[in-house]
């Protein structure tokens, strides 16, 4: 103890030397920014269930009060759920027992529970027990059911008992009941009430009791569910199937005629009319006709179901002994207890249809890097080792295209090859005089063919700096010691670029798994998911599925982090292999003869479709009223009026403003921080630097959409008093935390470079430290920050993912304002908004790189 | 042999071009050790890379043996892997995924000379022993010293028995003691081979102490070819003296015609001179007159010698050991004088300088 205390004053200490104390705070910012949102996400993704259905997953009753509100009865207690949250409600609360066997809401809105220790009514305030002391023929009451004068009836172990709000009666076998241990109660049209036993079923009609046993046609004399349709049949549950009775005759249902299983516990009718009936094996839907069976296998949470409820928005709910199963559309969601543990990981994995998502991240990612590495690769080498013509213009046309924001980049390809409307399958089929598209953009080859072309301009930037950094004369060694191009180009370039080669795949695959605007719209249109888009789509149902989305989260995270991991393995040995002589290298040219215009076409080729055809088209598309395949008629038809709507378009202008504060505040933010990061791990022997170091490049393995989510949770939950959530300061701090990698990346090398020398001439001429880092280094890292500032200004613009599950519509930015315009169909309008952002950050980005040479040239 | 004829390379720098290598020519006889010396930036390593054919000149042939592996006039170039060389690269170039041995069988490996596995080790192995890696062979490369890296890079050259060995500034990057050392040991394992060698250095001493024959480069043009001794003692440039370490350069003007072994005259601002002319001088012609710093023989008293003696005073000695490195002020002029350090001159001390006739050297003016 006494250690840790000097420690701690010795800290203390050095924190007051003003140096040191600001280094320490610009250090807690990063922690704070990067660390905290991934510690609440993972704590999240744990803790949290998918909805958490509390107490129990055992469901043996549900019930839709009158405010709709949907109430489980389970074996420990009762949830209550509002379709945003859940309640559970436990003896604590006033129930007499958490074993919950019925509940029913009455006429007068109360909601009755029935239970092993008596019954209890909660009015929405109070809570109110009523026992055998009371009047109730025993304490263990099965079920409830309420007549139409508005008594209540109790099925007990003991007989039935009748509550008419003041005095209790109760009924046996001596009144004319079949058996006292009374199972099921039920009402029918006609105002009798039905009582099921262990030995047959009782009729009352208020005077007279009548039974009805297996010998009159009952399946079997334990009746476990009881209820009536619309026409007037009542059905019975029991462990031989359903029986049907129709005031005349007795037909029973079993596994022969399509049953799925003869244990039925529970039967309701939805509104179409269909029958359910929850057996021990699954549920059977029956329409008068024909049986259809569900089970686990179809997504049902457990195949035992003991409850069924038709809420008033007409979705199925089914009570089953392992959580709740809701049917949405075709698909079912699963509602299971809360609690900490690994439980929404199983239940997400557990799901057969986590499958796909992950399948076609998989497929998505990997493909897409390996397009995007062999067009960047090809394009580099060309660059760094050919005498393609002119080089820069050709660095250019790759590098370009990272202006174009994605969403805008995949719209445009909507319109390039969609199959009914998109510009080149018209083209096409008008040529070759084809009947069927040749080619759907709504396709994994279509997303594949994207991003793979929206990736090669980041591989380009990284294979050229290793084509450039690998010294030529390991190529020439070969050649003089007599391998031809083929032998070097195998055992010497191949086998030196490897590393560079295997990590700059895994960065690209890694931005394939986090990639979000491509598969939002080109894949959710067409059903075709990947991780990024599921968790997308999971905070956009309704109720929102926190613990699904943060459960996927979590795991793109560790598959992305092992990617950069791994990365970083093998830079670092990439860095051993580098032999350095201290002098530039000029690799040799070669000659591509009268291949280097095909080269140079390639470079045109690569250009057109990632920036000329789309600019084209959304151009095209933002000069029409309503859009059609470019032809010389429509030349009439055109007018600026497209560009009138985007600028008065609601919130147009207040989402560039947005964007532009965004962009400019996270840019500047991260070189600034970035700056004094590098100072620390580069030039310091601060202890925990190296971790610092790590902690700043993480963010590059958390996919965007994910660290939005964990951002949200951040301010939603631990961070609440802090009130950012729904501003674009929340935005802000998110693009802050996810692009920090960038800035320090920059900046770590820029340091590097400033030779130690040329600060310390700075305090020895009696600069403070402050005036040192202010005069000479940050200006020394000027052109470093200058370019990193744009590359994040750019991402930043350009990026959906994050900004999509944080936007309010105060603080909604072009991204999703196009995102959304494109889910309201208005294209045309999107496309002259679009064509005015291309055009605004290719100003921006000009202005910023004029005034960044100016400073370079003071500089020098 | 190796035989380079009117070699002519430009590289595009900025707008323009700029003449690397400017229409030279040498010979390099069998087992001759040749070396291209000259200041960066001279010519000497693209010329180098021009006869490994990593550069494609654009004028010139190039011989190897009897064998034209570049002749630009008919634009046949044997490529580099079907030259019979081998190259000793600045950066050495050691493949850094393969181990030692591996590095030094690839030559071996890849032209199907049919080698056995055996063979291949036992001349692998027999090439580290030469350059006294033995032992090392299963190192990975990375791992070895630079002067160790160096060695490798020579056994890998020369594993191969090439015709002719290329070398670019081997021992530039090596530290001053271990330059040294490798210096004499480059030397006496070239010799020991007998083998065709072309060397690029910009050290003087490297050149001197391991050539046959020297080519003093400058812009792209060799400023003289010659022995060690030729170039260092009689250089026939302004330049190469310059280059050479001649610093006391005066111009002068010839008293006599040159005649073979007879002493001419010069006379210079410092007084008339007794010296061998080179070929060529007339009589009254401007010549340029060097005097080598540390061949001056020095006196407190005067020696009563004809000629060839200055009278001069240090005004400045600098102690470097085994000499005095002094500036000394004769007349109106200033010259460079290294003195015994026995001698230990003093400043403001009046000495006297003799400069025997064969060592001083007369540079004819182009």
């Amino acid at each position: 103890m006494a250690a840790i205390g000097l420690q701690l004053k010795r800290m203390l200490l050095a924190a007051r030397e003003p140096k040191v104390f600001f280094l320490g705070f610009v250090a807690l910012v990063v922690v704070y920014l990067v660390a905290m949102p991934l510690v609440v996400l993972l704590m999240g993704s744990f803790k949290f269930g998918p909805l958490a259905l509390e107490p129990d997953n055992y469901v043996r009753a549900i019930v839709q009060d009158r405010e709709g509100n949907l109430w489980f009865g389970t074996r420990e207690g009762a949830s209550r759920y509002d379709g945003k949250d859940w309640r559970k409600f436990t003896m604590k609360d006033g129930l007499a027992d958490d074993r919950v066997n019925d509940l029913v809401e009455d006429s007068a809105g109360n909601l009755w529970f029935a239970s092993s220790s008596g019954v209890t009514r909660y009015d929405g305030e109070t809570w109110l027990i009523f026992a055998k002391s009371d009047g109730l023929a025993r304490d263990h009451v099965t079920s409830i059911a309420e007549d139409s004068a508005g008594n209540l009836w109790f099925g007990t172990r003991g007989g039935v008992s009748r509550y008419d709000g003041e005095t209790w009666r109760t009924f046996t076998e001596d009144d004319g009941l079949v058996d006292d241990s009374v199972t099921a109660i039920a009402l029918d049209m006609e105002g009798n009430l039905w009582f099921g036993t262990k030995s047959g079923v009782s009729r009352y009609d208020g005077e007279t009791w009548h039974t009805f046993t297996e010998a009159d046609g009952l399946a079997d004399d334990l009746v476990q569910a009881i209820a009536q349709d619309r026409e007037g049949h009542l059905w019975f549950g029991t462990q031989e199937g359903a029986s049907r009775y129709d005031g005349e005759t007795w037909l029973t249902f079993t596994t022969e005629y399509g049953l799925v299983d003869n244990d039925v516990r529970a039967i309701a009718q939805d509104s179409a009319g269909n029958l359910w009936f929850g057996t021990k094996r699954g549920a059977s839907r029956y329409d008068g006709n024909a049986w259809l069976t569900l089970t686990e296998a179809d997504g049902l949470a457990h195949d035992l179901i003991q409850a069924i409820a038709e809420d008033s928005g007409g979705n199925l709910w089914l009570g089953t002994s392992d959580g709740v199963s809701l049917r949405d559309g075709e698909n079912w969601r699963t509602f299971l207890a809360g609690g900490t543990g690994a439980g929404n990981y199983v239940l997400a994995y557990s799901d057969p249809k986590i499958i796909t998502p992950l399948r076609n991240s998989v497929i998505f990612a990997g493909l897409a890097a390996l397009l995007g590495f062999a067009i960047g690769t090809a394009f580099a080498w060309l660059v760094e080792r050919t005498n393609v013509p002119m080089k820069n213009l050709a660095s250019a046309f790759v590098l370009v295209p990272l202006i174009m924001p994605g969403v805008l980049f995949a719209i445009s390809w909507v319109f390039l090859l969609s199959p009914n409307i998109g510009l080149i399958n018209v083209i096409i089929k008008a040529v070759f005089g084809l009947e069927e598209a040749p080619f759907n953009i709504h396709s994994l080859g279509g997303m594949i063919w994207l991003e793979g072309l929206v990736m090669a301009p980041l591989v380009f930037i990284l294979m050229s700096a290793s084509f450039r950094s690998m010294d030529p004369s390991l190529e020439e060694a070969a050649s003089v010691s007599g391998a031809g191009i083929l032998t070097t180009a195998r055992r010497i370039t191949f086998k030196l670029m490897l590393p560079a080669t295997i990590s700059v795949l895994l960065i690209v695959f890694v931005r394939g798994m986090e990639a979000f605007e491509i598969p939002a719209i080109l894949g959710i249109p067409s059903g075709i998911m990947v991780f990024s888009t599921k968790i997308f789509l999971a905070l956009q149902q309704v109720p929102k599925d926190y613990g699904l989305a943060s459960t996927l989260g979590v795991s793109m995270i560790v598959l992305s982090a092992t990617g950069v991991l791994i990365y970083h393995k093998l830079t670092a040995k990439a860095y051993k292999y580098a032999t350095v002589t201290g002098k530039g290298y000029r690799p040799r040219v070669i000659d591509l003869g009268r291949w280097k215009w095909v080269a140079a076409g390639s470079f045109i080729a690569y250009f057109l479709l990632t920036v000329g055809l789309p600019f084209f088209i959304l151009l095209w598309m933002s000069l029409l009223p309503y859009y059609s395949v470019p032809s010389l008629d429509r030349f009439a038809e055109m007018s600026l009026v497209n560009y009138k709507d985007a600028w008065n378009y609601p919130n147009a202008t207040r989402a560039i403003r947005n964007t532009l504060i965004l962009g400019v505040s996270a840019a500047t933010l991260i070189v600034l921080i970035s700056a004094v990061i590098s100072w620390i791990v580069v030039r310091t022997r601060m202890k925990g630097r190296q971790i610092l170091d790590i902690l700043a490049f993480m963010p590059i393995a958390i996919p965007g959409i994910v660290s939005g989510l964990a951002v949200m949770w951040a301010y939603l939950t631990f961070m609440d008093w802090l009130p950012v959530y729904g501003t674009l300061w929340i935005l802000i701090i998110a693009y802050t935390g996810k692009y920090m990698p960038y800035g320090t990346r920059a900046t770590n090398a820029g340091l590097l470079q400033i030779h130690k020398e040329l600060e310390e001439v700075a305090e020895t001429s009696g600069a403070s430290w402050w005036r040192t880092f202010t005069k000479v280094t940050l200006p020394l890292l000027m052109p470093a920050l200058v370019s990193a500032w744009i590359y994040i200004f750019m991402v930043s613009v350009r990026s959906l993912g994050e900004a999509i599950l944080l936007y309010t519509s105060k603080s909604e930015v072009i991204s999703v304002l196009i995102y959304d315009m494109r889910e309201g169909g208005e294209t045309n309008v999107l496309a002259a908004l679009g064509v005015m952002v291309i055009i605004f950050m290719v100003a921006v980005i000009f202005t910023v790189r004029a005034l960044g040479a100016k400073v370079g040239a003071q500089r020098a | 042999m190796l035989q380079v004829d009117k070699l002519r390379k430009t590289f595009p720098v900025g707008g323009g071009k700029v003449k690397a290598v400017d229409g030279i020519s040498f010979q390099v006889p069998d087992g001759n050790f040749f070396t291209l010396l000259g200041p960066s930036g001279c010519g000497k390593t693209t010329t180098l890379r021009c006869v490994a054919g990593l550069e494609r000149p654009e004028a010139g042939d190039v011989t190897i043996g009897d064998k034209k592996v570049c002749c630009t006039e008919k634009k046949q170039y044997t490529p580099t892997h079907k030259r019979d060389i081998g190259m000793v690269f600045q950066s050495y170039a050691i493949w850094p995924h393969m181990s030692v041995f591996d590095n030094v069988a690839f030559p071996l490996t890849v032209d199907k000379m049919g080698f056995s596995r055996g063979q291949i080790k036992e001349r692998v192995l027999h090439a580290l022993a030469r350059v006294k890696l033995d032992g090392l062979a299963n190192r990975p490369a990375p791992q070895l010293s630079g002067g160790q890296q160096q060695r490798l890079a020579l056994a890998r050259a020369l594993v191969k028995e090439p015709r002719v060995l290329l070398m670019d500034e081997p021992l530039s990057n090596l530290d001053a003691r271990l330059r040294e050392q490798m210096r004499v040991e480059l030397g006496q394992l070239v010799r020991e081979l007998n083998i065709t060698s072309l060397y690029v250095t910009h050290d003087q001493v490297e050149a001197l102490s391991m050539s046959h024959v020297i080519a003093v480069m400058d812009e792209g043009q060799i400023a003289q070819i010659g022995t060690p001794a030729q170039i260092y003692s009689q250089p026939s440039t302004k330049f190469v003296a310059d280059f050479m370490g001649s610093t006391n350069l005066f111009e002068g003007k010839a008293l006599t015609d040159a005649a073979p072994d007879t002493l001419g005259k010069v006379e210079t601002v410092l007084g008339n001179w007794h010296c061998t002319l080179p070929e060529g001088i007339r009589k009254g012609e401007t010549v340029m007159f060097c005097m080598r710093p540390e061949n001056f023989t020095t006196y407190r008293e005067n020696p009563g010698l004809e000629s060839n003696v200055l009278e001069g005073k240090v005004e400045l000695a600098t102690y470097l050991g085994e000499v005095y490195d002094c500036t000394m002020a004769v007349g109106e002029r200033t010259i460079r004088v290294r003195i015994h350090h026995s001698f230990a001159p003093k400043p403001e001390e009046k000495l006297f300088l003799w400069l025997p006739p064969q060592n001083c050297s007369v540079i004819k003016l182009q």
